[in-house]
């Protein structure tokens, strides 16, 4: 099982990368900043890089203002 | 005149400890520029601060300028305020546009860094760059400051060495800014970076205290 924001659950299964993660929650790829088990995953590995079970994924949203 | 009667009402011991740290702010608007006031007022020694823009008169609303100060670049406006509160502050006031491949030079020396720009695109690659440079240093972002009320939707989240202050959701496109949503953000980014140099500090502290204790226990007292 991987945790989503410390909120929602995804069914692990083998291979799955952060690109699918995002798809499952259904978001897309602009102002986010993805952190798997703590640490940075840059967007161009978002298609490659797999998660491991039990991983905890943080997908910070970016918002304008300042 | 006894300038450390400035901090007479601080917590015991947090003014001892932040007057030798450096914080680096990357902004100085509705976010910099009230961040910088309240960690002067906390006793921060040092602050790094860089912004290109200079103050237009739509900047009153939520940041910490005043009328006189419209056409000023906003880093020597700040200073000047700044130094009004504790002349004894370092304040390096940097009129530069930060990018990525300067901010290297100007946040090297932070002890902890704040994210403060206006632009989502913006706080993307600061954190993006800062994990990869500065892995064991935090940077303390705010995302979702925007309109009015709810406060309550405000959160501090932990992830790595970076902490995202805000509701993550309300935007400036949509939502507007008000200095009274703005304020509090800036607020929650300064109070973490008091909490994360107090920690820093007090966990040293512990590690010699732990380290005495081992060599006490081999060598007597």
């Amino acid at each position: 099982m991987i945790t989503v924001n410390n909120r929602d659950k995804i069914k692990w299964k083998k291979d799955i990368t952060v690109a699918d993660i995002l798809k499952i929650m259904g978001y897309d790829y602009s102002l986010i900043s993805v952190h798997v088990n703590d640490e940075f995953v840059s967007e161009d590995d978002y298609s490659e890089q797999t998660v491991p079970d039990n991983a905890k994924v943080a997908i910070i949203h970016l918002a304008h203002g300042g | 005149m006894n300038y450390e009667e400035i901090f007479i009402r601080n917590p015991i011991g947090v003014r001892n400890i932040l007057k030798t740290s450096t914080v680096g702010i990357a902004g100085c608007g509705g976010l910099g520029s009230n961040i910088a006031v309240t960690l002067v007022r906390s006793g921060v020694g040092k602050l790094i601060i860089a912004d290109h823009d200079k103050v237009e008169i739509s900047n009153l609303n939520r940041q910490f300028f005043f009328l006189e100060d419209v056409g000023r670049y906003k880093v020597e406006a700040i200073q000047k305020y700044l130094l009004q509160i504790n002349t004894r502050v370092k304040i390096r006031a940097v009129k530069r546009k930060i990018t990525l491949d300067n901010f290297n030079c100007f946040f090297g020396m932070a002890d902890v860094m704040i994210e403060a720009f206006d632009k989502a695109e913006t706080k993307k690659w600061m954190i993006s760059q800062w994990v990869k440079d500065y892995p064991h240093i935090p940077l303390i972002c705010a995302s979702g400051l925007s309109g009015y009320g709810k406060s309550e939707d405000l959160k501090t989240e932990k992830v790595g060495n970076v902490y995202v202050c805000g509701d993550q959701i309300t935007s400036s496109d949509y939502d507007g800014l008000c200095a009274s949503r703005v304020a509090l953000v800036a607020s929650m980014q300064a109070n973490k970076a008091v909490e994360l140099l107090m920690d820093e500090v007090y966990n040293d502290y512990s590690q010699q205290q732990r380290q005495d204790q081992v060599e006490k226990r081999h060598y007597g007292s």
